[in-house]
């Protein structure tokens, strides 16, 4: 994480490539039981940048995502995750995963859980009582000050994912891998998650890779949006969406957010065939 | 951004005396009466001593006896537990070694099965062949009858775990013994407490039958055999009482401290 933002102004990507899609082709299954999840897909995130992925179920969007993560490994192409192999990169812990459900660790308290990264990374430098305050800081950022000793259980979806959030943020990784993380809640705590995630982005300056199925929120959070075909996965349209920043609810009301919502919704159409 | 309050703080527990006097009560009548009907039985039909003594006999003499039964009752529940412990050991260990390697673990699961389906008490004269008539033939029984529960629990347990916590370990580069450590042990706890429920009863059962094939008669199983040769009914019933409590303690325990070390589990937790 470097310095945070100030100005709405100076949320620009930067000028490295973070995460570096190149030819990819997936396949999932052998022989004729073989299905061919993405083709020939190319794509450069430069850092900084929030980056959504939407398009309809089988696009290969989840698909992208684990493949940056090294949870998956390409059948063809390559991908680079800040100029490393994933492979290296997971190993480096460049990259936090979030997935659509929480997945913390029921017998742990939220501080506990948001200390696994740095347990088994084995963080070293820092002292309890300065873990524990950085807990708290980030505790504070995803609106969940005064939860640390709770265990998850009893906390909604929301506040699930918001430990979640802080959980992948502990260690500091340059880049979130988020997949559909705010997909299993409701519409109004959605909205809120959503603003919020883009102000944690614009704080810390992190590259988000976002996948989505939902236009209006690829739309307020990304720089750039890209609408996929499904079966096999390929770029149909990359959307730069130049609406301003900080993005709040005003911004989510102007004509223009409107107009790039029907854009993305005209290419999604297109992709689907229709 | 604030807290959506969900948090049950304010959450009205029913009173948890009652809650647990209707638990309790229930039983105790069920129990109070049945052994009055005994009595009751024994009285009216004249039935002789020796096929079924009075309750209130059994227990003045398990009173009496108090002290020996102990003592025998401990001998017992020792071969139990070191047979529990060995046959555990080797089934929680052998889970933790194979659960990774899917052929490994069934190929053990098989034979797992099949101990489990055979009445492993029949192999009890043999064991007295390895191992002679004393403590050794009857803790290498109960590790026998011990160990495949123990494995196909832990087993399930261990594999239990959350695919996406298994790609979260991977994302932080975790390695295999901390993965395991932080995410597939405490998966496999509660199933481990279940079988642990069953192989507890299970060890003091095997323990106390291999006893009858021999050896000492300072032990349940010893004393039952020999007061049974010599028809004392009385004392064999005060010997079966021992047993019967040792063995409900024994299972109380385990779930007393699974539902302590289990507390965040969704069946543990109190509404």
């Amino acid at each position: 994480m470097a310095t945070p933002n100030t100005s709405s102004e100076t949320v620009s990507p930067g000028s490295q490539t973070a995460i570096a899609f190149e030819g990819i082709r997936k396949e999932f299954g052998n022989g004729a039981n073989a299905t061919l999840a993405i083709e020939s897909v190319d794509l450069d995130i430069k850092e900084r940048e929030f980056v959504s992925l939407i398009g309809p179920s089988g696009c290969g969007k989840s698909t992208l995502l684990r493949l940056a993560a090294h949870l998956i490994e390409p059948s063809g192409g390559s991908v680079l995750v800040n100029g490393k192999t994933p492979r290296q990169a997971r190993l480096d812990r460049d990259y936090g995963f979030i997935f659509q459900s929480p997945t913390l660790f029921d017998w742990r308290t939220v501080r506990k859980n948001i200390a696994l990264p740095l347990e088994i990374m084995k963080i070293g430098g820092m002292s309890k009582a300065k873990r524990d305050e950085e807990i708290e800081r980030l505790l504070e950022m995803v609106g969940l000050g005064g939860f640390e000793s709770h265990h998850p259980y009893p906390l909604s979806g929301g506040m699930q994912q918001r430990v979640s959030l802080a959980r992948a943020l502990v260690f500091r990784p340059s880049i979130l891998l988020m997949d559909e993380p705010f997909g299993a809640l409701d519409e109004i705590t959605r909205d809120r998650m959503n603003l919020e995630l883009h102000r944690i982005w614009e704080e810390t300056n992190t590259t988000i890779l976002f996948v989505t199925h939902s236009i209006p929120e690829a739309v307020l959070l990304s720089g750039r949006v890209v609408v996929m075909t499904a079966r096999p996965g390929r770029v149909q349209q990359v959307i730069p969406i130049d609406l301003p920043y900080p993005r709040t609810t005003e911004v989510e009301e102007s004509t223009r957010y409107y107009e790039l919502v029907t854009e993305v919704r005209e290419a999604l159409g297109e992709a689907m065939g229709w | 951004m604030t807290a959506e309050p969900t948090i049950e703080a304010g959450l009205q527990r029913p009173r948890q005396w009652s809650r647990h006097a209707a638990v309790v009560i229930p039983p105790l009548l069920v129990f109070v009466a049945g052994i009055g009907l005994w009595e009751l039985i024994v009285e009216a039909f004249d039935i002789q001593r020796f096929l079924l003594p009075r309750p209130s006999e059994i227990a003045s003499l398990f009173v009496e006896d108090f002290g020996r039964l102990i003592r025998q009752g401990r001998n017992t529940l020792g071969v139990a537990g070191r047979g529990l412990l060995l046959g555990g050991g080797i089934g929680i260990g052998l889970a933790a070694i194979t659960f990774r390697t899917r052929w490994m673990a069934e190929g053990i699961e098989i034979y797992a099965a099949v101990l489990k389906a055979v009445p492993v008490i029949s192999l009890a004269p043999l064991t007295v062949v390895w191992f002679g008539i004393e403590a050794g033939s009857k803790i290498a029984t109960v590790s026998i009858a011990t160990a495949p529960i123990l494995f196909t629990y832990t087993l399930v347990g261990l594999r239990s775990a959350d695919p996406n916590a298994r790609e979260l370990m991977r994302s932080y580069a975790a390695g295999h013994f901390r993965t395991f450590w932080n995410l597939h042990l405490p998966y496999a706890l509660p199933f481990f407490f279940s079988g642990m429920k069953i192989a507890v009863t299970m060890a003091m059962i095997v323990a106390i039958i291999s006893e009858y094939f021999g050896g000492s008669f300072e032990n349940l199983g010893g004393y039952i055999r020999n007061e049974a040769n010599n028809v004392h009914t009385v004392e064999v019933w005060t010997a079966i009482a021992m047993a019967c409590l040792l063995g409900i303690s024994q299972y109380m325990i385990v779930a007393g401290i699974d539902r302590y070390v289990l507390r965040w589990h969704p069946s543990k937790r109190s509404s």
